[in-house]
């Protein structure tokens, strides 16, 4: 073998392995966006369903509201469905704290005011840029009016 | 302890041809001046598609990282795109998948036609020379494989053409001395 062959050895065996690299990053890049999606989705899913609760205790004072940041994360593990139960990286999809978990993808729970005031924290995780939404009982009825 | 080669079996012999025409991995590039030509379309081939996919499915994951950034207030609307995006993200995979099966399916019809047609062609002189036609030519397309085989058989053809007229004096010879003893034997008698 010429030199000239040994170097288009090695060039079909570099780009060999640029492909395989390629390849495998792609396949991380596109786990990882699932990951983001299950996270933001926990977050709109627990946005829609402290807007539910809170508008149908304005509606009904019979109606329970969590008081608590730990009342309200027990009510969204029971309504969020089975599939949002947990953080991408494994742990609770809920966790009390302003921030979130950036390290595991859980969304971060703070009810003040008798858990009438809400606030539900996107973590940055992966790509995901840091989110902070705030629900009010006030803000809720106001708009549904 | 070697067994005496009088001691051997057929069946000794024909595992001892076997392992003899064993393939081996440095008889892989016995030439690699044809083998490495069709590795590299191969692999140039493939990587194009390979990059292309790739910059497809990265194009489609920055659009996911858009809509799960742009959104503010965590609308459940933005679910819709995002599940479009991961849809489009599997067909880009497996269009990628079959673009590399049709490319390899064109490579691999390539190669046969460079080395089919040469077989014919080769075939035919072979039969050309059985039938003692060695002024028989058919020349092979430039890019065509087999060109060595070919050129061997030319040089045979070349090589009986040449041994023909001596094989005829040859045999003329032979004829010539079959009937001489019998001429002189006939002079002979009185």
């Amino acid at each position: 073998m010429t030199f000239s062959q040994a170097r288009k050895l090695w060039a079909a065996v570099l780009v060999g392995c640029v492909g395989i690299v390629l390849v495998i990053d792609a396949q991380r890049q596109i786990s990882s966006r699932v990951a983001m999606t299950q996270t933001h989705f926990t977050y709109a899913e627990a946005y829609r369903l402290s807007r539910e609760a809170l508008a149908a205790h304005t509606l009904s004072t019979l109606q329970n509201l969590p008081e608590s940041s730990g009342a309200w994360v027990s009510m969204f593990k029971r309504d969020v469905g089975d599939n949002l139960q947990f953080a991408p990286e494994g742990g609770p999809a809920f966790v009390l704290n302003k921030q979130g978990s950036s390290m595991t993808g859980a969304i971060g729970v703070t009810a003040t005011n008798f858990g009438r005031d809400l606030i539900l924290s996107r973590p940055a995780y992966k790509h995901l840029s840091p989110q902070t939404t705030r629900v009010r009982q006030l803000e809720v009825i106001t708009q549904a009016l | 302890m070697s067994i005496p080669a009088n001691e051997l079996s057929v069946e000794d012999d024909q595992q001892i041809d076997n392992a003899d025409n064993r393939r081996q991995l440095k008889h892989f590039f016995l030439k690699p001046k044809y083998q490495l030509k069709y590795v590299n379309w191969f692999m140039s081939g493939a990587f194009v598609l390979l990059v292309s996919t790739v910059g497809f499915i990265h194009f489609k994951l920055g659009q996911i990282d858009h809509i799960l950034n742009a959104s503010a207030d965590a609308p459940i609307t933005n679910q819709i795109p995002v599940y479009h995006a991961f849809s489009d993200i599997t067909m880009i995979a497996l269009g990628g998948f079959v673009a590399f099966v049709l490319f390899t399916c064109a490579l691999a019809l390539l190669i046969n036609h460079r080395v089919a047609g040469p077989m014919i062609a080769i075939v035919d002189h072979l039969e050309a020379l059985r039938q003692g036609n060695y002024d028989y030519t058919r020349e092979l397309r430039h890019r065509d494989e087999l060109q060595p085989i070919h050129d061997a058989v030319k040089d045979l053809a070349r090589t009986l053409q040449d041994r023909q007229p001596h094989e005829q004096e040859q045999e003329q010879e032979q004829r010539a001395d079959e009937h001489m003893p019998q001429h002189s034997a006939q002079d002979q008698a009185p």
